[in-house]
């Protein structure tokens, strides 16, 4: 009877000692564990996957619905408010955040932080000196970050600052401890190069404020990270409403916040913050097939993959028992590009004409059977707050042969005209072709001698596009789009070539050098597409700039720049609506397609609050969220 | 009668002709007669049968939408691609729903272009050298064996990435590049030893004695006695470039559509390697094929043995 | 002899110094730099680029930066990576080079191992079946597609046996707090691999009072076994010896696929080049005294057919510190041939120079030693 007792304590014991782990796959090493080189010139994803759980900013958009919201702070910002010729606005923290060291968090550390960016080296900030992603969280505007009291910080900016330089700007900014880095920063101040000094330092022993830090770090082999016990969010509970409506509610701080209509209408997610796993291992492959193999059997939950699942091994991971597979949209979109620059690319009607061709039904369909996703606006339909529905699309829903038809007449309405003209025989038919016969008998040429308005013949067009071995959808749809368009007569050809070349060409020291390319893009938050001007602003298009189709348009340029200057996102969404509609109708950019993340992860081993999100799982990576089951 | 007019007076041109002839119908006897020879000579043949009835096919039976083998897709089979073999895709569909035996075909010609020809010119760069390094030693060995150094050393990709940004690299330019650039590594030191060999035997210094002037002793005696190894070279010389090929598309550093070695790698990136089992037809006969063709020139080296080195003859 | 050598190392450093140039020069010559890749991120503003380009020292002219170079490289310093700012080049290769020689060194060892007496036995079996096996295995698995041969590797041994891990080089849960890196168990593994070798080496001439070549061989054989022994009981003792297995054990399945696909090309090399010496006066005279075929074979023929065979292995000796692209990715068994191929795509100038500065070092003395061995190899080659 008492050994039974014993054996049963013992057992009891042994449950709870045994730590909870696990095993998640990463295909790169971690390159830094400085926060200053993580968020600049390291920030890979896959820095952020491990480390990105250990420091904290005042604010951020929480997936899965990308609400904004306080994390650090206390409430909402107040209002700005114009004082001595600058706008200046106030932000509270909340009380009971402690480092691992102890130590509460106060307002001496986010103005330390701020300092450390704004401070003056070699004639830039140290934000532009550090580089990476620092310069969106210290923008221009920003003149000076002062305490009020222990709680409180002050924000001062030259002028009235929008979405892009306050809320999704200097509000996002990771904040570090003013204790430990200021003896570092002082003594990087006085050697030749500041910034590097800073970015070299090793941080053995940071305090952090987030819900995992990094206790061991095997370059070439492994990572784990460790949760943290004193995590101010532990316990804390967000729940998010239908009607847009959130409510925060930590138990240990004693905090109670709600924002946007608070609990209004049913509850779509409730996230309760853990850590609920002890430790997290990450261990490195270098290959997809054996991060598959390791997940078949269980050696690893998951693995992180920011292209997601190849068909083959979606596959194969489907017919594995314990593995289960999730499908989101992912956040960017593959796009051609044409270089307005140029002739005849400069026409409109030569760009309609050309989008008009592009039948991505057919190749997403057919060609491809459904792996990508037809994508038409420069928004991505997945960000249903952001994309606008309605946007112009050509030749939408017409067959191969009205294509061409509405093609050639776009073109000859705007003064194309060829030697030989472009004639559909047997539309609609099996037979339909661009040459041959018509039923009357008549002899069709093959259609040449494509000749811009004022006569002379087309220069001969080079479509760049990555090669089969880097990325067979991208060869593939150049290659049809090479085909349809020279069923036109239109001389084009399509080079497919490695990636680093074509961004060589396109970005090229002296001036965008191409005519039209096919990449991609991974578009940064959700919640605020500010890409919309970096990718279509004139002020890009520069040597290096964004604008690489050269698209200067004045009314888009004002729409862009008071997108940037919105105050709230209410404001911010009808110019952003109007924006996607310019773009579809000038078509600097034909947006084409992009691939569902296809993500795996062993049911029995992990489980997340939710499993339906823009980007997929590994976008968000819900470290405080996660559970293990064993 | 005068014998003028018995006995024709042959010009020499027709003598040497003749007795060129007679060697030429006792190696290819020889050749016969070790049997494997014949046969590495039969499967090459056979793949340039097939380069051959590639565009043939392509204009007479085969539906260039349907079977192209870069932009082919076969709308019938929606869904199920890649699909196993078939009457109307005898080695089936690849994941893109290309034919997979039109793709090999088609490959075929790029293999030739960039491995035969990329081997031939390493290997008789090689073979000269190493021969000319061998006999002459001195200055002349010192200059080719420091530059096959650097040549062993040099940053190859780094190269093509200089390359690509100024010309169209295209299949016989690479061949040409790649051919040249091994042509004076490491094959040189390796033949250069096996010609070190040869040197030092007795007959060469007879050879010289008897007044054996240098390119004379090289051609006649050093370069056949160094020609097996050649022969070897030039099968881990096909094989290599092919696989060189395949890496370097792999990671997008060519302008290649098609090759044997995409074909592994498509199936590889789109996952399907590692269910060999299942779906073999990915993975195997682009993997036989290079196999094959890479053996049919070992093979073709083997049966020269006895034409090239007399001493292994049945005495 | 001692001139001839002296003559070689002068050599070493001309060809050396003129590698540096030239890899600097096409390096130059290569489009864009390494800012380049950060263009694609809309958040770092041409300014921060240009401050980074202006840190890495790219912006300087093309003389001052290789004055700035040769310096460096003749000082003993390689620079800062770019990729992995501000680490030392020295510090990234510290990381990888000891895992990346152990792996190929065993590997080349193995197939040399496995090649050579294979390549001498197809030569004198000439013509019979075992002959066709052997060659067509050897090319079999010479002309496989690597990633396929790793693939099933990893499925028998590590999915359905269960044997070894997907992949990696240790296992995570034992190196949580480990008393040494696993940097130090490589080196200390390479340096029990050389001294092994060096025994065998040296084993030859420790046994050269024993006339008889049976107990001779025997001899030579129990020596290697004693420092095999001594080797595994000061590995046992050390209180390492558990993390040195662990790497031991990952290292199975990369060196047999390597070894597989790499014996075929020493084993048909030994063999062509055994072929030469086997219808030699010398061998009809050895048999014509009534020498045992194996004495035959391997003390008359093998030595002189060594040449190419040996030259052909000491050579890709030296590869072994530039890895292998395939094993190192289908094993995640992260090297310097990956490490290589990431700092010349991204223009990683000072990494992909540091790789190569080492490759080149040690194929230029291999070269010398091998050139040196001709003369101990074929008498009749002298210097």
């Amino acid at each position: 009877m008492a050994v039974r007792k014993f054996f049963l304590v013992f057992a009891a014991l042994g449950f709870v000692a045994a730590a909870q782990v696990l095993n998640i796959g990463i295909f790169e090493d971690l390159t830094t564990t400085n926060i200053w080189a993580r968020i600049g010139p390291d920030a890979t994803v896959w820095n952020t996957y491990v480390l990105g759980g250990s420091h904290g900013a005042l604010y951020g958009s929480v997936a899965p619905t990308w609400t904004w919201l306080p994390s650090l702070a206390d409430g909402f910002p107040s209002e700005f408010v114009e004082e001595n010729g600058k706008w200046v606005a106030t932000v509270k923290i909340r009380k009971g955040i402690t480092w691992t060291d102890g130590t509460p968090l106060t307002a001496d550390d986010v103005v330390f932080t701020f300092n450390v960016l704004l401070t003056e080296v070699g004639g830039q900030r140290m934000a532009i000196a550090l580089g990476g992603n620092w310069p969106s969280y210290c923008p221009d505007t920003l003149l000076a970050v002062e305490k009020v009291d222990d709680y409180t910080v002050k924000f001062v900016y030259a002028e009235e600052p929008g979405l892009g330089e306050w809320t999704f700007g200097a509000l996002g900014c990771p904040i570090v401890q003013k204790a430990y880095w200021e003896p570092k920063f002082q003594a990087a101040l006085q050697t030749d190069d500041p910034a590097a000094s800073l970015l070299a330092v090793v941080p053995e022993g940071e305090p952090i404020l987030g819900g995992y830090r990094l206790v061991r770090w095997e370059p070439g082999a492994f990572a784990q990270v460790d949760k943290n016990p004193t995590y101010y969010a532990t316990g804390e509970s967000l729940t998010l409403y239908e009607g847009g409506g959130a409510v925060i509610d930590n138990p240990r701080l004693g905090y109670h916040f709600e924002a946007y209509g608070g609990a209004t209408g049913p509850v779509l997610h409730k996230l309760v913050e853990g850590p609920y796993v002890d430790s997290i291992i990450y261990p490195i492959y270098l290959n997809q097939d054996a991060a598959v193999l390791a997940l078949q059997k269980g050696e690893i939950a998951m693995f992180l993959n920011p292209l997601g699942l190849a068909k083959g091994f979606e596959d194969r991971l489907k017919a594995t028992p314990g593995v289960t597979i999730i499908s989101n949209p992912p956040w960017g979109f593959r796009y051609l590009a044409f270089n307005m620059r140029r002739e005849p690319m400069s026409y409109k009607a030569f760009r309609v004409a050309v989008a008009t061709l592009i039948d991505r039904e057919y190749v997403a369909e057919s060609v491809f059977q459904g792996i990508i996703t037809p994508m038409y606006s420069a928004v991505p339909e997945s960000n249903p707050f952001w994309h606008n529905p309605d946007v112009k699309i050509y030749g939408k829903g017409l067959t191969h042969a009205q294509r061409v038809e509405e093609a050639v007449r776009i073109l000859k309405g705007a003064g194309f005209s060829w030697d030989a003209e472009p004639k559909v025989i047997n539309p609609g038919t099996r037979n339909e072709a661009v040459v041959g016969v018509l039923p009357d008998g008549t002899q069709v040429p093959a259609p040449k001698g494509f000749k811009l308005p004022d006569g002379r013949y087309c220069p001969e067009i080079e479509l760049l596009a990555p090669s089969a071995g880097y990325d067979p959808l991208r060869a593939t749809f150049a290659i049809y789009i090479e085909q349809w368009m020279k069923e036109l007569a239109i001389p084009v050809k399509a080079n497919l070539t490695g990636f680093n070349v074509i961004v060589n060409k396109v970005w090229a020291p002296d001036g965008f050098d191409f005519d039209m390319y096919i990449l991609g893009w991974s578009l940064g938050n959700p919640a605020f597409p500010d890409y919309l001007y970096y990718f279509w602003h004139s002020s890009q298009d520069v040597p290096d700039g964004f604008n690489t189709p050269g698209y200067r348009n004045p009314e888009y340029d004002a729409l862009a720049e008071a997108f940037l200057k919105a105050k709230s996102v209410e404001e911010a969404r009808p110019l952003v609506f109007k924006m996607q509609e310019m773009l579809a109708e000038d078509v600097p950019y034909v947006i084409l397609f992009d691939t569902p993340i296809k993500e795996a992860y062993r049911a029995d081993e992990i489980e997340f609050p939710y499993t339906e999100v823009l980007g997929g799982i590994q976008f968000v990576w819900p470290l405080t969220t996660v559970k293990a089951l064993k | 009668m005068l014998i003028s007019e018995r006995v024709k007076i042959e010009p020499l041109w027709k003598i040497r002709l003749r007795l060129a002839l007679r060697s030429l119908r006792r190696n290819w006897a020889l050749f016969w007669e070790s049997r494997i020879g014949p046969l590495g000579l039969g499967i090459i043949l056979f793949f340039v049968l097939l380069m051959i009835a590639h565009p043939i096919l392509m204009a007479t039976v085969w539906d260039s939408r349907v079977y192209d083998p870069i932009v082919g897709f076969d709308r019938a089979l929606v869904g199920r691609h890649p699909a196993p073999p078939s009457w109307a895709h005898p080695l089936g569909t690849d994941p893109i729903g290309r034919d997979v035996l039109s793709q090999l075909m088609w490959s075929t010609r790029s293999e030739f272009a960039l491995g035969v020809t990329s081997a031939l010119i390493t290997v008789v760069i090689g073979t000269l050298i190493g021969a000319i390094c061998a006999y002459f030693g001195g200055v002349i060995d010192t200059i080719f064996m420091r530059l096959a150094d650097l040549v062993m050393l040099f940053p190859f990709i780094a190269l093509l990435m200089v390359l690509r940004s100024v010309i169209h690299l295209d299949l016989w330019r690479l061949a040409l590049v790649m051919g040249i650039l091994s042509g004076f590594g490491g094959i040189t030191i390796t033949l250069k030893a096996q010609a070190l060999t040869v040197k030092v035997k007795p007959y060469i210094e007879a050879a010289k004695v008897a007044g054996g002037g240098a390119f004379h002793i090289i051609r006649h005696h050093i370069i056949p006695n160094i020609m097996p190894l050649s022969f070897l070279y030039m099968m881990f010389n096909v094989t290599g470039a092919v696989f060189t090929e395949a890496v370097l598309s792999y990671f997008g550093l060519l302008d290649i559509r098609m090759s044997w070695g995409i074909m592994i790698h498509t199936a590889e990136s789109a996952g399907y390697l590692g269910a060999f089992g299942q779906y073999w037809w990915l993975w195997a006969p682009p993997g036989a094929a290079i196999t094959l063709l890479c053996f049919a020139f070992y093979l073709v080296g083997r049966g020269l043995d006895t034409v090239v080195n007399p001493r292994l003859r049945k005495r | 002899m001692l001139r001839y050598i002296g003559w070689r190392i002068a050599q070493i450093f001309v060809t050396f110094f003129l590698f540096l140039t030239m890899v600097f020069l096409i390096f130059q010559a290569m489009p864009g730099d390494y800012t380049k890749q950060f263009i694609m991120n809309p958040k770092i503003p041409p300014e921060a680029r240009q401050a980074l380009a202006e840190r890495l020292g790219l912006t300087g002219s093309v003389w001052d930066q290789y004055l700035h170079y040769v310096r460096n490289v003749f000082t003993g310093n390689l620079g800062v990576s770019f990729q992995h700012y501000p680490r030392e080049v020295w510090d990234v290769i510290k990381e990888r080079l000891p895992r990346t020689a152990v792996l190929f060194l065993v590997a080349d060892l193995l197939a040399f191992a496995l090649g050579y007496p294979l390549g001498k036995y197809i030569a004198w079996r000439r013509g019979r079946i075992s002959d066709y096996v052997v060659t067509v295995t050897g090319v079999l698995f010479y002309t496989i597609f690597t990633p396929l041969l790793a693939i099933i590797l990893l499925f028998v041994f590590s999915n359905v046996l269960g044997w070894f891990r997907s992949g990696g080089f240790l296992t995570p849960s034992l190196w949580l707090r480990p008393p040494v890196s696993p940097q130090t168990v490589f080196l200390l593994l390479t340096a029990t691999i050389c001294g092994l070798l060096g025994l065998w080496a040296g084993s030859h001439f420790l046994t050269r009072r024993i006339g008889h070549p049976r107990p001779r061989a025997w001899a030579r054989r129990g020596l290697v076994a004693l420092g095999l022994g001594l080797a595994g009981i000061a590995w046992g003792y050390s209180g390492i010896g558990s993390y040195a297995w662990d790497i031991v054990w990952h290292m199975f399945l990369p060196v047999l696929a390597v070894t597989l696909i790499s014996f075929g090309g020493t084993m048909l090399l030994m063999r062509d080049s055994m072929l030469e010496v086997i219808r030699e006066d010398y061998i009809t005279t050895a048999k014509a005294k009534g020498l045992p075929e194996k004495v035959i074979r391997d003390k008359h023929a093998a030595r002189t057919a060594l040449l190419p065979t040996i030259t052909n292995f000491t050579i890709g000796l030296g590869f072994i510190v530039s890895g292998g692209i395939v094993t190192e990715t289908m094993f995640s068994w992260k090297g310097m041939g990956l490490t290589y191929l990431e700092a010349v795509l991204q223009q990683d100038f000072p990494l992909a120079m540091g790789c190569l500065t080492f490759t080149g070092i040690l194929v230029l003395l291999l070269h010398l030693v091998v050139d040196v061995l001709y003369a101990f190899l074929d008498p009749r080659i002298s210097y």
